[in-house]
């Protein structure tokens, strides 16, 4: 799957994956995602083009949220994909990884 | 049926969504058919490998699939101990954080997706059987 990292203010970044997040996505980007984590205090994951969330994506996920909070910083998705967000509905953890809908209010939500 | 034999390792995660590229083409699956097909044949197997020893050094799980009917019917076998996921106890929505680490996800998501479940298991050989409707022909199956 496809990584890229964009700064979008100071000590966040927005990280935007295309593809299937499933066990080959997530090998794919775990040890970029996880730098990414560890050098960030707040991150905004768009996961538009994300077309297939399975339980090793919702993994990588929620332990990168896990690992920023306990820094005191955040994670947040945006956009999701209506697939992965079935997927995210079905497993139960919308209200551990925040939705939002848009640029502006996922960088307010992980910077507050 | 289209077979595909895989041993017991996470390398063969990649062989097995290769195989699956190739079969939403030669089987003319509907997007929706091969979404869920995809999402309960990834996470049985990965669950599989994870969670059961291997019983041999070569192929030791076989997924099958194809249609019957109107239904596209998925088979896993395997040969470990027999675990049978419509017994699972249904996991707990997760509370926070700490206790949100995927494990049961992967059950609850062959639940969720699959249309109908049926599981066999005599000794040495245990068969799991996924079947999924398309849309068209059960309108209340949300696939």
């Amino acid at each position: 799957m496809d990584m890229q990292v964009v700064a979008i203010a100071e000590g966040a970044v927005q990280v935007t994956l295309k593809g299937r997040f499933d066990i080959q996505g997530a090998a794919e980007i775990d040890l970029r995602f996880n730098a990414v984590i560890g050098s960030s205090r707040a991150v905004v994951v768009e996961m538009s083009e994300v077309t297939f969330l399975a339980s090793m994506g919702i993994r990588t996920l929620v332990l990168g949220r896990k690992q920023l909070q306990r820094r005191g910083g955040n994670l947040v998705l945006l956009s999701p994909h209506p697939d992965a967000e079935q997927v995210l509905e079905m497993t139960g953890v919308t209200d551990l990884l925040p939705i939002l809908r848009d640029e502006a209010s996922a960088l307010a939500a992980v910077s507050a | 049926m289209a077979r595909l034999s895989l041993s017991h390792s996470r390398a063969e995660m990649a062989r097995l969504s290769r195989w699956l590229d190739e079969q939403e083409r030669a089987l003319a699956m509907p997007g929706r058919v091969a979404h869920a097909v995809r999402m309960c044949l990834e996470e049985a197997v990965v669950n599989l490998i994870d969670h059961t020893p291997a019983r041999s050094g070569g192929p030791d799980i076989s997924v099958d699939l194809g249609w019957q009917g109107d239904r596209m019917v998925a088979v896993i076998e395997d040969s470990g101990p027999p675990f049978d996921l419509r017994q699972a106890q249904r996991p707990e929505r997760p509370k926070n954080l700490e206790d949100a680490i995927p494990g049961g996800l992967g059950i609850l998501l062959i639940r969720s997706f699959a249309s109908e479940i049926d599981y066999t298991s005599e000794p040495g050989r245990n068969q799991l059987t996924l079947r999924f409707i398309p849309p068209a022909a059960d309108g209340l199956v949300n696939l």
